[in-house]
C-alpha cells in the first residue's frame, strides 16, 4: 500500500495540486484520471522524489529511499539508450536479475529477436514501449507505475497487455495514468481522479461496477 | 546495493563499447609514443654514423672524444654541441634504452602526463553525459537516488579507469616488444652503453602516479560533463587546458602534476615536460587535492540539485 498524506505541489507560488491525502492499495490496479497538465506525471515524479513537494509518500511504512529499487515507472517516453540494440539495453537495465537466455526468452514474447538485436533508435515508438515491458518483466518491481502505457501499441498488444497487467497486479501494487480509456474500462480496481486541482479516490473495484471511464470523465472533469 | 549498480554501468560502458574505444585510442597513443621513440633511435643513430663519417674522413680521433665530455648550448637556432660523436651516442644510448623491455613501461607510464588528461577526460564526460543525451537518467533516478548515482558513476570511472589502463600497458608493452626486436636488427644495440642509465623509482611507484592522473582527468571530465551535459564542449575545455594554455605556475594544476612527474619520472625518451614554476610539495599535493575535491563537490551537487527532466 501506498499512502499518501498532505500532497500538494507549486510551481514558483502556483499551486498545481492542491493538499490530497490517499491510499494507493497493495497488488490493485489503480487508475488516475485527469485532463492534460492537470499533474498526473507531476504526481509520479513527486512519489519517486525526483522533485520536490509537500507531504508525504509511504510505502508500506517506508520512505521511497528504502524501497527504490522496488519501484519501476514506464515513462510515456520510454527512454532507452538509442544507441545500443535492444538486448544490449534489457541487460543493462535488468540489473542482473535475470540471466542473458532468459532475458532472450521474456524479450521474444513481446518484440522478434530479429528486431531485438537492432539499435533501438530504428524502434517505433509502440516498439520502444513493448521493449519497456519487456524491462517490467525482468525486474519484477513491486511498485509499477506506468504513465500512457497504451499509446502507440497496436490492437494484438492492447489486447494481451490487459491480461499482463491484470496478471502482474498478483504480485505488484500498479498504478496507470491515460487517455485512451477504453483499454482501462476492464481493469481498473481503484479510480483516482483530479478535481478542482485535488486527488480524490472516487471508486473501489471499478471494473465490477460496470462503469465507462468515458461516462465518469464527462461527469467528474468536464 | 551499490554494487548492483556499479555493475550496471561496467555492463553500460562494456555493451556500448566505450571502454573498448577508449582502450583503443589509449594503446594507440602509447604505440605512437614508441614509434616516436624508435624514430628518434634510428634518426639519432643516424646522425652518429654521419658524425663517425665525418671523423673518419677527416682524421679526427674517435675514441679520445668518445672518452670525453661534451657541452650542449642552445640559441634560437637550435644549439651547439661540443662534441657531436660522444653526444650522438649517448642520445641513441638514451633512446635505445627507453625502447628496452627494461624502461620501455615507463616510458609509456610518463606519457601519461601528455595523454591521460585527454583520454580519461573523454571517459569522464562520456559517463556523465549519456544517460542525459538519451534521458535514461528518468530510469536510473527511480531505482536509485541521485546522490547514489553520482558516486555509482565516479566508482565505475574508477574500476574501469585502471582495467583500460592495465590492458592497454599490456597490448602496448607487447607491440614495443616486437618493436624493440625490429631495432635491435637494425641498429647494432650491443655497441651502446645502455648500462649506466637507472630508473630512479619503482615501476609501481610510476604506475600509481600514472592512475591518478587517469582518474584527476577522469574526475574533471566527469565534472565538465555533468556541468555542459555534452561531451564536445567538455573535451574543447581539457584539449584547450592541456595542450593550449601555457602553465599558469603556482597554482595551475598541471604545474603541480609536473611536480609530481620530474620527481617520479627520468625522462629518457622521447617524453618530456616542462619543469615547474616555483612550487613544492605541500603545494602541489594541495592544489591537486583541491581539484579533487572540488571537482567531487561540485559534480555531487548538480547532479543533486538538477532535475531528471532537464534536457
Amino acid at each position: 500500500m501506498i499512502q499518501c498524506t498532505n500532497f500538494s505541489k507549486s510551481y514558483s507560488n502556483k499551486c498545481i495540486i492542491e493538499k490530497s491525502s490517499f491510499e494507493i492499495r497493495e497488488n490493485k490496479i489503480s487508475f488516475l484520471m485527469g485532463p492534460n497538465g492537470s499533474g498526473k506525471t507531476t504526481l509520479i515524479k513527486c512519489m519517486m522524489e525526483m522533485e520536490k513537494y509537500n507531504g508525504d509518500f509511504i510505502f508500506e511504512g517506508k520512505n521511497i529511499s528504502q524501497i527504490r529499487d522496488k519501484c519501476m515507472v514506464l515513462w510515456d517516453d520510454c527512454p532507452f539508450y538509442m544507441n545500443l540494440n535492444g538486448i544490449k539495453n534489457l541487460i543493462i537495465f535488468g540489473e542482473n536479475k535475470k540471466s542473458k537466455n532468459e532475458i532472450k526468452e521474456i524479450a521474444s514474447n513481446y518484440l522478434d529477436y530479429g528486431l531485438l538485436r537492432r539499435k533501438v533508435k530504428t524502434y517505433s515508438y509502440g516498439q520502444k514501449k513493448k521493449l519497456a515491458l519487456v524491462l517490467v518483466e525482468i525486474l519484477e518491481p513491486k511498485y509499477l507505475i506506468m504513465d500512457e502505457i497504451s499509446n502507440g501499441l497496436d490492437y494484438e498488444m492492447i489486447r494481451i497487455l490487459k491480461k499482463i497487467i491484470k496478471s502482474w497486479s498478483k504480485d505488484m501494487t500498479i498504478l496507470l495514468t491515460g487517455h485512451q480509456f477504453s483499454f482501462y474500462n476492464d481493469i481498473v480496481d481503484d479510480l483516482f481522479v483530479f478535481k478542482n486541482k485535488q486527488i480524490t479516490l472516487l471508486k473501489e473495484n471499478f471494473s465490477d461496477s460496470g462503469e465507462k471511464l468515458e461516462d465518469v470523465y464527462d461527469e467528474e472533469i468536464c | 546495493m551499490m554494487k548492483k549498480y556499479v555493475k550496471q554501468e561496467l555492463r553500460w560502458g562494456i555493451n556500448s563499447k566505450i571502454y573498448y574505444i577508449v582502450a583503443i585510442f589509449l594503446s594507440l597513443l602509447f604505440v605512437l609514443t614508441l614509434f616516436l621513440n624508435y624514430s628518434a633511435v634510428i634518426n639519432t643513430y643516424d646522425s652518429y654514423l654521419k658524425t663517425e663519417n665525418y671523423y673518419v674522413e677527416n682524421g679526427l680521433d674517435i675514441e679520445k672524444d668518445l672518452a670525453g665530455e661534451y657541452n650542449l648550448e642552445e640559441n634560437e637556432n637550435g644549439g651547439t654541441v661540443s662534441n657531436p660523436i660522444l653526444y650522438y651516442k649517448d642520445t641513441v644510448s638514451r633512446h635505445i634504452y627507453a625502447a628496452s623491455p627494461k624502461y620501455m613501461l615507463s616510458q609509456l607510464l610518463e606519457s601519461s602526463i601528455l595523454l591521460f588528461p585527454l583520454v580519461f577526460g573523454i571517459l569522464g564526460l562520456l559517463v556523465a553525459s549519456t544517460d542525459f543525451k538519451y534521458k535514461t537518467i528518468k530510469l536510473k533516478t527511480v531505482r536509485m537516488d541521485r546522490s547514489t548515482l553520482g558516486i555509482v558513476k565516479q566508482l565505475s570511472i574508477v574500476f574501469s579507469s585502471f582495467i583500460i589502463l592495465v590492458i592497454t600497458l599490456i597490448i602496448s608493452y607487447l607491440i614495443g616488444w616486437i618493436m624493440y626486436i625490429k631495432l635491435s636488427s637494425s641498429i647494432p644495440i650491443e655497441e651502446f652503453n645502455v648500462g649506466t642509465f637507472n630508473a630512479s623509482s619503482l615501476i609501481i611507484v610510476k604506475f600509481i602516479f600514472a592512475y591518478i592522473i587517469a582518474l584527476i582527468f577522469a574526475e574533471i571530465g566527469y565534472t565538465l560533463g555533468m556541468i555542459f551535459k555534452n561531451s564536445i564542449i567538455g573535451m574543447i575545455v581539457i584539449i584547450v587546458y592541456i595542450y593550449i594554455l601555457p602553465n599558469l605556475g603556482r597554482f595551475d594544476l598541471k604545474n603541480s602534476y609536473f611536480y609530481f612527474a620530474r620527481k617520479v619520472f627520468d625522462f629518457y625518451g622521447v617524453v618530456s615536460v616542462q619543469s615547474p614554476k616555483e612550487t613544492s610539495l605541500i603545494v602541489s599535493t594541495l592544489i591537486i587535492l583541491s581539484v579533487i575535491i572540488i571537482s567531487f563537490i561540485a559534480n555531487m551537487f548538480i547532479i543533486v540539485k538538477r532535475s531528471s527532466f532537464e534536457s
